[in-house]
């Protein structure tokens, strides 16, 4: 390993689970700042359901003892600490009695894949494009299509994810409508089960490709040409190397760095960009369950989910920030 | 009989602009022989660095070369090369140290990578073993630290680094060595090693030396002639200590005049502005090179 030490990697962690202990007190002071609480929530819905209950107040008494918001607030807190750490998110109200853990077990999975995959394309092909967009020696014909690419980077995920859906969906009928496979295969590692997988999924990854390849691109054309004019470049060419081994070996190389920083900083539009897209696909992921959550008032499933999507956040940010050193040596030092 | 590995007639680049085109080179012509060092004295924006671009075929866009020829070694014309040419005469031949120590090197490359990455575009597969000592020996050769073959520019201080550069500049045994302004940025004491270390490569594989700078002092260190160059115009080509002595050309004159004595107390002159007006008009008049006594030329307007 190049540049990775044990400071650099303790202090990264150390960073990492301080944002996760502040964001879950944040998402505990917000959940009993915002008016109304759940339980009061509840007897407003029985009462429109049945009209006026008898002994509301011992029903209520009952849900909050057993929602535990009788106990003092220091105690509520260091429960829910407790309990979050532990991946305990309680059950959930719309869909009572099921746990919110089995629910986010069950959507984690598609949205990992969605997001991660399409990231990487996002990623690969992004900087790919930009730099030979960038490179001086690409023919002027190739370089004028950037704008074509441009096109689609200033509309929002969910009208591209629209626009897919009511083409290729609708009117073409190549692609699904919604879910993540087909009713027809049986999950697990069989051909039918993964084709179809990558068949339902396309449309979702490809309205998110379409929105966020666009800055990557940029990005990267950005880099190349501003690398391209420096000394070590020019040098380079001097010693007499190819020119595509001085693209990748000294321009690109030194472009990926801010490439993988402005990744890092995206991660949470990436994400929010996939809810959208995940729940005009119904694609049963994260994204859908907190769309759903927030339509059905499911506090605990809310609670469950941004404190999920945070999680995933700072993860991608810590791998990244891992990542750095193994790519440029002065990281590790620069921060001493 | 000495052989010329330079030769450089009538060579003149223009940056265009918008707005107009800037002639940066006016037809210079100069040559170096085999083993000698000649020393490229000029003010900033005289035309020195556009000067050894354009040899080693490196001008950024948008500078272009409009003519001239640049020979090396009596036989090949650098300016009619193709690009496949190019890159083969390139290092093998020629050499470059840039100005600045600081940007040289790739930042995210190891350094015996850096020096190696050149020899192999340009000799067969070699031995790993093999290939290491030599630039382990290439190292020591410019006195640097064994450590330095595994370490990153970041790691070096700038005198190391220009160490580093000359090192992989001497790599392939080139016949000629351009040291654009190898010393700037630098401070003395490190500017001296610097300087020490070129001379010890130079004379050791038996290269040309260009060294380019408006370092007087560096260059009465390093060259055997020197050619003064002002607003693209080499105005003064001579041995070093003729020029330096008996300057026949005003701007060289004023040039040496500014330039501090140990030996006797003298007042350090200035150019003022008028006389360097002067001197730039008269430098657009048609003007004749002529020889003044054995190998020291001027140009005299007439």
């Amino acid at each position: 390993m190049n540049g990775l030490t044990w400071k650099y990697v303790l202090r990264r962690v150390g960073i990492y689970l301080l944002t996760i202990f502040i964001s879950i007190t944040l998402i505990f002071i917000i959940s009993r700042a915002v008016p109304g609480d759940p339980v009061e929530t509840m007897w407003r819905q029985l009462e429109m359901q049945k009209g006026q209950i008898e002994e509301i107040d011992v029903i209520i008494d009952h849900y909050k003892t057993l929602f535990g918001l009788n106990e003092p607030i220091t105690v509520q807190y260091g429960k829910f600490l407790w309990n979050t750490i532990h991946f305990e998110f309680g059950v959930s109200y719309a869909h009572y009695p099921t746990p919110v853990s089995t629910m986010i077990k069950n959507a984690l999975p598609w949205t990992l894949g969605l997001g991660l995959v399409t990231m990487f394309i996002i990623f690969l092909f992004g900087n790919g494009i930009g730099a030979i967009f960038g490179w001086e020696r690409t023919p002027k014909f190739i370089k004028t299509i950037i704008p074509s690419g441009l096109l689609f980077t200033s509309i929002p995920s969910v009208l591209a994810a629209l626009f897919l859906l009511s083409i290729f969906a609708k009117n073409l009928g190549w692609f699904p409508l919604a879910g993540a496979y087909s009713n027809e295969v049986t999950p697990g590692w069989n051909w039918p089960y993964i084709a179809s997988v990558i068949k339902y999924g396309f449309l979702p990854a490809l309205s998110i490709l379409m929105v966020n390849i666009g800055w990557t691109v940029l990005g990267m054309r950005a880099m190349v040409v501003t690398i391209g004019g420096a000394d070590y470049v020019r040098l380079a060419e001097a010693k007499g190397l190819k020119p595509f081994y001085i693209l990748t070996q000294y321009t690109v190389r030194n472009a990926l760095l801010p490439q993988l920083t402005s990744l890092a900083l995206s991660m949470g539009g990436l994400i929010s960009g996939q809810v959208l897209v995940e729940s005009v696909f119904s694609y049963p992921g994260m994204g859908m369950l907190i769309f759903r959550a927030i339509r059905e008032q499911d506090f605990p499933v809310i609670q469950a989910t941004s404190f999920m999507f945070i999680l995933i956040t700072a993860t991608s940010v810590l791998l990244i920030d891992l990542l750095y050193p193994l790519i440029d040596p002065r990281i590790t030092h620069g921060g001493e | 009989m000495t052989s010329k590995v330079l030769d450089v007639k009538k060579l003149s680049v223009a940056y265009d602009t918008s707005l107009k085109t800037i002639q940066a080179v006016k037809g210079i012509s100069f040559t170096i022989n085999q083993g000698e060092t000649l020393g490229l004295i000029g003010e900033s924006g005289s035309g020195k660095t556009t000067t050894a671009m354009a040899i080693l075929r490196l001008l950024q866009k948008p500078g272009r070369i409009t003519s001239g020829e640049v020979i090396l070694n009596n036989s090949t014309d650098l300016l009619t090369l193709s690009e496949r040419e190019l890159r083969k005469v390139r290092w093998t031949e020629l050499a470059l140290v840039t100005q600045g120590s600081m940007n040289s090197l790739n930042p995210t490359m190891r350094i015996n990578k850096q020096i190696a990455d050149g020899i192999l575009a340009h000799r067969e597969k070699q031995n790993r073993d093999e290939l290491e000592e030599y630039i382990g020996n290439l190292l020591k050769m410019v006195g640097l630290p064994e450590r330095v073959f595994s370490q990153y520019p970041h790691e070096l201080s700038g005198g190391m680094k220009q160490r580093v550069c000359i090192a992989m500049a001497a790599s392939l045994n080139p016949s000629l060595l351009i040291a654009d302004e190898p010393t700037s940025a630098l401070d003395v004491i490190t500017q001296r090693i610097v300087a020490q270390t070129l001379m010890d490569i130079k004379e050791r594989l038996n290269m040309s030396l260009l060294v380019i700078g408006h370092d007087i002092g560096l260059m009465a260190q390093l060259a055997d002639r020197v050619a003064v160059m002002i607003d693209g115009v080499i105005v003064e080509t001579g041995a070093l200590q003729e020029v330096l002595t008996s300057p026949q050309h005003l701007y060289t004159q004023i040039l040496v005049d500014a330039m501090p004595s140990i030996k006797r107390k003298k007042s350090l002159t200035s150019i003022d502005e008028q006389t360097r007006q002067k001197i730039s008009k008269s430098l657009l008049k048609p003007f004749e090179v002529k020889e003044v006594t054995q190998g020291h030329w001027v140009a005299i307007t007439q």
